[in-house]
């Protein structure tokens, strides 16, 4: 009698798993399309130094990640006035050429502090932890945390009309 | 209107603020009607600007919410709009016109500017913008923004009150500066306005206009003044001469006066004054119950003075007649002159009828002696007739009138003596004037009704021959009574008939005249009688040449007879008139010579044909009497003068033969035949040319 519950429990599960599913994974392209979308866009309002000028605007992501494929489907030509070139890259990848680089995981972030790089993620604690730019979602909408400090260290200056969207975190804040 | 503005009874200050104000006014309501309406464009384009501004601001700002799909940020950035509170709403809407963010002013409309709407319902209250958001060049959105127009429409009127208080407030001031101005300006002109109301209104040239300014209107007062002392120096010439032309004109006055009422010759009242006098009288008799008398004085022959021995003797007659008169009455009894010869005295009062005799018998007695005139002799008397107030009359007309009928009775009963009015007196002279108006009526138309005939009475010489006829107006009434011309040419002349009378008469005379001209009568003289009055009437001479020329007859058969006395009378323009007839061959006699009085100096000028002795001289012609002298002398004075001679009133034959023995021209007379009409003149002539005395 003991186990009846279990078996009625996971069959809940499996159906509220295989329900849900199809509608979670339509969601998540969205919100992927909408991630790729920022990213162009928030190129946008930030300024980097001139030391970071080159000849093209590189934004690079994890080959893996799903939003790699949606920024490529935007088919953005330049950014900037700079023709984009969208990278993917891995562990063997210099990233020190990128504008923008967006990691899943934070894996990269490391290797290119106080460098002019706009780094990104989607990774919970990401900005706390010294990234600049954190997606989160509230309300059903995509929104964007940013740690100035990190702009800061990178040389990097959003534009104030950015930072009325962003929700400012601080690098202290996580310490603390 | 401007005219109406400036109408006439407007003084010249009224005129010039009225000018000035409308000026202003006008001026300052275009420059502030063009302030309010650049202050009203230039906010609402400010509005507009604003409005544009703040939407780019907004579209700007919004861009990277609606990015990055934040509504909440893009409210934000609307919510910045509250620092304006024109602006009523905004929003934010995406490419798809879905709303992305709103904004709506949460104030509310104050109540001013409700009452501001409810008074001016037209006013537009909102004002819309869009601003499209484009990012990349592609539209992602639109900002509308809506502000409200009430501030602006505020804002305006609050313009509007100010430039209408400025521009009252300029007014003001310019017009009171314009009042002081004018003050100035002005004052002196009404000062020398009133000035010259003061001289027309007092009439007194003494007074000055006063010299306020030393401008032009100064200079005007200056030579006003000068003009006021020019006046005041020809008034006092003109008063002076005024007064002396009204001296001049009392002095003409009074004797024009005394002319009007006074005979010039005797110096006495005229009639004038006499019927003014009488009246007095009379007054004064009822009021105090008086009795006076009237008394009338026509002197006896004077007119035989006259004629004889000329007016100016006649008046230096009645000068010494007056004069004598003057010396047997009371100075406070009138004498009057109201006629040639005839004179009135009021002799007021009396106590009795005696008193008046007592005057009459004075009055006869100035006349005992003779009077020196002109070295003439002259003995004269007076006819008097006396009526008694009230004893015969109270009524003035009747005084007078009984007072001449008493005078004529003293003619009638032999002259110089006197009588009083009698009732007897009034029912003779009653008939006697009954009498001569019936005979005046029925003269009048005694024309029309063809009872007036003309007679001749024919002419022969020494040799029995017929050479011409005598016109006669014969009077045969319906009574078949002839009236003796004496009677009824005198009436005529009265009534002023004699004229109408004498152009019918020579009408008639030419009528019969031509009818025996064709009838193969021979040539004859017309003698016709003329008094001098008509001779000299204007177009009398030229009545004469129309008949004849209407009945196509020559003038050489026509003899006016003309006495003595008329002959004398204006001998200058009768001696034209008698020249220019005789120059048309109209023969002229002298009718009744040796009556009269002729100056024989004026025969020779005088363009005399014949003379025709009176049948006085004939009459009294009788053989181996001396009797025949004067006819002698006529008729030698005519020969010496190649005048021919005409006896007339031959009766007998003694007569005929003594005037055949003193060489007489022609006859005329009852012996050869008396006055005939028409139908036996025309007989006679056309069976005989002779006329054998009876």
């Amino acid at each position: 009698m003991r186990n009846k519950p279990r078996i009625h429990f996971l069959i809940f599960l499996n159906i509220v798993f295989f329900t849900c599913a199809p509608s979670y994974a339509s969601a998540n392209a969205m919100e992927n399309k909408l991630k790729a979308l920022y990213i162009v866009r928030i190129a946008e309002f930030i300024k980097w130094p001139e030391a970071a000028e080159k000849t093209s605007f590189k934004i690079c992501i994890a080959e893996k990640s799903p939003i790699f494929e949606q920024l490529q489907l935007l088919q953005v030509g330049t950014i900037n006035k700079h023709p984009l070139h969208i990278v993917a890259f891995n562990k063997d990848t210099s990233l020190l050429d990128c504008h923008i680089l967006y990691s899943e995981k934070g894996e990269a972030e490391i290797s290119v502090i106080q460098h002019p790089i706009l780094t990104m993620s989607s990774e919970l604690h990401f900005a706390r932890q010294g990234g600049m730019i954190e997606f989160y979602i509230a309300q059903s909408k995509v929104r964007m945390k940013a740690n100035l400090e990190a702009f800061a260290l990178a040389h990097l200056k959003p534009s104030s009309k950015l930072i009325r969207l962003l929700t400012i975190v601080t690098t202290a804040e996580q310490k603390q | 209107m401007i005219k109406l503005l400036l109408k006439n009874s407007l003084s010249i200050k009224n005129k010039i603020i009225l000018i000035s104000s409308s000026g202003l006014a006008i001026a300052l309501f275009m420059v502030s009607a063009i302030l309010i309406f650049q202050n009203s464009k230039n906010e609402s384009q400010e509005l507009s600007n604003r409005l544009l501004i703040q939407s780019q601001i907004i579209a700007n700002n919004g861009l990277p919410a609606l990015l990055f799909d934040d509504p909440a940020t893009a409210t934000e950035v609307l919510a910045a709009l509250q620092a304006d509170i024109t602006i009523n709403s905004a929003n934010i809407e995406t490419n798809t016109k879905r709303l992305f963010a709103t904004y709506l002013k949460s104030t509310n409309t104050p109540s001013s500017r409700l009452y501001l709407y409810s008074v001016l319902p037209w006013l537009q209250k909102e004002f819309s913008i869009e601003q499209d958001i484009f990012y990349h060049g592609d539209r992602i959105g639109s900002v509308h923004i809506t502000a409200s127009l009430s501030q602006l429409h505020q804002n305006n009127i609050k313009y509007i009150l100010v430039t209408s208080l400025v521009s009252i407030f300029s007014m003001t001031l310019t017009l009171l500066l314009i009042n002081v101005a004018l003050r100035h300006t002005i004052n002196p002109i009404i000062s020398l306005t009133k000035t010259t109301q003061k001289i027309s209104r007092l009439n007194n040239y003494k007074l000055r206009a006063e010299v306020l300014s030393q401008d032009e209107i100064g200079e005007l007062a200056r030579n006003f003044n000068d003009m006021l002392s020019e006046i005041e120096h020809k008034d006092l010439i003109l008063e002076k001469t005024v007064a002396d032309r009204t001296a001049e004109l009392l002095q003409l006055n009074n004797r024009l006066q005394h002319e009007a009422f006074h005979d010039p010759l005797t110096g006495l009242a005229n009639r004038m004054l006499f019927e003014d006098r009488l009246q007095v009288v009379i007054t004064q008799a009822q009021r105090n119950n008086l009795l006076f008398a009237l008394i009338y004085f026509d002197l006896d022959h004077f007119k035989a003075i006259n004629d004889t021995l000329g007016h100016d003797t006649g008046d230096a007659l009645l000068i010494a007649v007056t004069q004598r008169m003057k010396t047997a009455i009371r100075a406070e009894d009138t004498l009057c002159r109201i006629g040639g010869d005839e004179f009135t005295l009021i002799v007021n009062p009396i106590a009795s009828a005696a008193n008046a005799e007592t005057v009459a018998q004075k009055m006869l007695a100035v006349f005992a002696h003779p009077f020196t005139c002109n070295e003439h002799e002259l003995s004269i008397s007076s006819s008097i007739g006396i009526s008694l107030y009230p004893e015969h009359s109270t009524n003035k007309r009747k005084l007078k009138q009984f007072a001449d009928i008493a005078m004529y009775s003293s003619k009638h009963s032999g002259r110089n003596n006197y009588h009083f009015f009698t009732k007897q007196m009034d029912t003779d002279n009653s008939k006697k004037m009954d009498s001569r108006v019936l005979l005046k009526t029925n003269l009048k138309s005694a024309v029309a009704n063809g009872e007036l005939e003309v007679h001749y009475q024919p002419q022969v010489n020494m040799h029995s021959r017929i050479v011409g006829l005598e016109a006669l107006l014969r009077w045969k009434n319906t009574k078949d009574e002839f009236i003796s011309p004496d009677v009824f040419i005198p009436l005529a002349e009265e009534s002023g008939l004699i004229q109408s009378i004498e152009e019918w008469a020579f009408s008639v005379i030419c009528q019969d005249y031509a009818t025996w001209q064709k009838a193969g009568v021979a040539k004859l003289n017309i003698s016709i009688n003329i008094s001098g009055y008509r001779l000299r009437q204007n177009g009398f001479t030229q009545f004469i040449y129309r008949i004849l020329k209407e009945h196509h007859l020559s003038a050489d058969f026509l003899t006016l007879e003309i006495t003595e006395n008329d002959l004398m009378q204006n001998l200058d323009e009768m001696t034209g008139i008698l020249s220019s007839l005789h120059k048309n061959n109209i023969r002229i006699a002298v009718d009744n010579f040796g009556s009269g009085y002729t100056s024989l100096s004026y025969l020779q000028q005088l363009p005399i044909d014949e003379f025709k002795i009176s049948s006085e001289f004939i009459h009294h012609l009788r053989v181996g009497y001396n009797d025949s002298s004067v006819i002698n002398a006529i008729i030698g004075l005519a020969k010496s003068l190649n005048k021919s001679v005409t006896a007339m009133g031959i009766e007998n034959h003694e007569q005929l033969l003594q005037l055949h023995h003193l060489g007489c021209d022609n006859m005329q007379g009852y012996l050869f035949s008396r006055p005939l009409n028409k139908k036996e003149v025309s007989d006679l002539l056309a069976h005989t040319q002779f006329l054998i005395p009876r």
